[in-house]
């Protein structure tokens, strides 16, 4: 890569943006997938341990999700990360804007409603993050006199979000492709891991 | 006037306290006193939690043992368990025991066993020994029934008893119907005795 005025950087997401990118995907993928089933799966007799071993797992893998979206939101207003195709007219920028401060309203909101629903909980059960140390209760819900009613609002603004998630996930994916396959433009591959940085043209690399 | 008569009953309280600790129940001849010889000795609890298995362990008590297979008139025994130190291997668990709803350790910490009498069983070889068990603070007649295994300056005492958790409350507040943590907690006492003076 040439040391000209336009950096290949530039073009696409930094290295550490893509990995927490992907590690975060990963991770509420598999948030979905879970919650999606526990909730059910709970109530049911033969299903109950092990639906309560996942619960236990969600916890941990949602703070992760907490903690990885507070590092790449600290990321990227340290690293911006590349524009948008100059072809973009204005209200698909707005649309690609207002998804992407959902997506980080719910990645922070998400674990966070979780977090409170588990220390507004009657079971009182602590978070052990992986097993390995205990992560506290939020004291304002740990310590109210009448649990149950601030449990079921918060497990009702958890399960919508959640719902609002896979909507924003699908809404999401769908744009990526469209840009990759009727734009064909850059937007997709610039957040895709293994990629050689992008060949600006007229620049001959290696 | 009303705060005189109040004096006086807390004064007449105060009274019958300190007698009463200067004339503790005592058997009139006690059996064999037996040393726990710890490393050798679990008590131990079970049930299920979603309907899998657990078992637990207290990992500190102390037990204050008078017996005599030829003299259970004289025999008795007073066991005190740290709850704070029920262990399960599960974490979960272990940071749930303790609290308000449960063994509410911050409260009272201990339980306490206080045999009232000890009788052959209809066995003619294990023993019942029914006593009060206290448990955050609510007391309840509990038979447990062991075997005692003289081995000379040795004894080996195996013991259970089936505990049902509502009875003192413990996870009333959570899990009331037993959904989660079964009701009946079996508890083992396996103990190793060595004579004392």
């Amino acid at each position: 890569m040439g040391a000209g005025m336009r950096d290949p950087g530039r073009q696409r997401y930094s290295a550490a943006a893509i990995a927490l990118h992907w590690a975060i995907a990963t991770a509420i993928l598999l948030l979905l997938i879970s919650g999606l089933w526990m909730t059910d799966a709970i109530e049911v007799p033969d299903t109950r341990a092990d639906a309560f071993a996942v619960y236990q797992w969600h916890k941990s893998l949602g703070l992760t999700v907490l903690v990885l979206s507070f590092a790449r939101l600290a990321w990227r207003l340290i690293n911006p990360p590349p524009g948008l195709p100059a072809e973009m007219g204005r209200l698909e920028r707005l649309a690609a804007h207002t998804t992407h401060v959902v997506f980080y309203v719910l990645m922070i909101g998400m674990p966070l409603l979780g977090w409170a629903m588990v220390s507004a909980s009657v079971f009182g059960l602590p978070t052990i993050v992986f097993g390995l140390f205990e992560w506290p209760h939020m004291p304002m819900f740990a310590e109210l006199e009448n649990k149950a009613p601030v449990e079921t609002a918060l497990k009702r603004a958890h399960s919508i979000g959640g719902y609002l998630m896979i909507a924003l996930l699908v809404l999401h994916v769908l744009a990526a492709l469209k840009h990759h396959f009727v734009d064909r433009d850059h937007v997709l591959t610039r957040m895709l891991p293994f990629l050689p940085a992008r060949r600006v043209p007229n620049e001959e690399t290696q | 006037m009303n705060i005189f008569k109040r004096t006086a009953r807390a004064l007449a309280a105060c009274v019958v306290a300190v007698a009463a600790a200067q004339f503790p129940a005592a058997p009139s001849f006690a059996a064999q006193n037996w040393d726990v010889i710890d490393d050798q000795s679990t008590i131990g609890f079970a049930g299920t939690h979603a309907g899998r298995p657990f078992t637990g362990t207290f990992q500190s008590w102390e037990a204050d043992i008078s017996f005599d297979p030829s003299d259970l008139a004289s025999s008795r025994a007073e066991v005190t368990v740290d709850l704070a130190s029920a262990i399960t291997g599960d974490a979960t668990y272990d940071k749930t025991l303790p609290t308000t709803d449960w063994f509410n350790v911050s409260q009272i910490a201990q339980a306490k066993f206080v045999t009232t009498d000890i009788s052959q069983a209809a066995d003619g070889r294990s023993f019942n020994a029914e006593g009060l068990l206290s448990i955050r603070g609510v007391d309840v007649p509990v038979t447990l029934t062991f075997n005692f295994i003289d081995q000379g300056q040795d004894a080996r005492l195996e013991g259970t008893a089936s505990l049902k958790r509502l009875d003192f409350g413990i996870g009333k507040g959570s899990d009331a119907d037993g959904a989660w943590v079964s009701l009946d907690i079996p508890v083992t006492v396996s103990v190793m005795l060595k004579r004392a003076d």
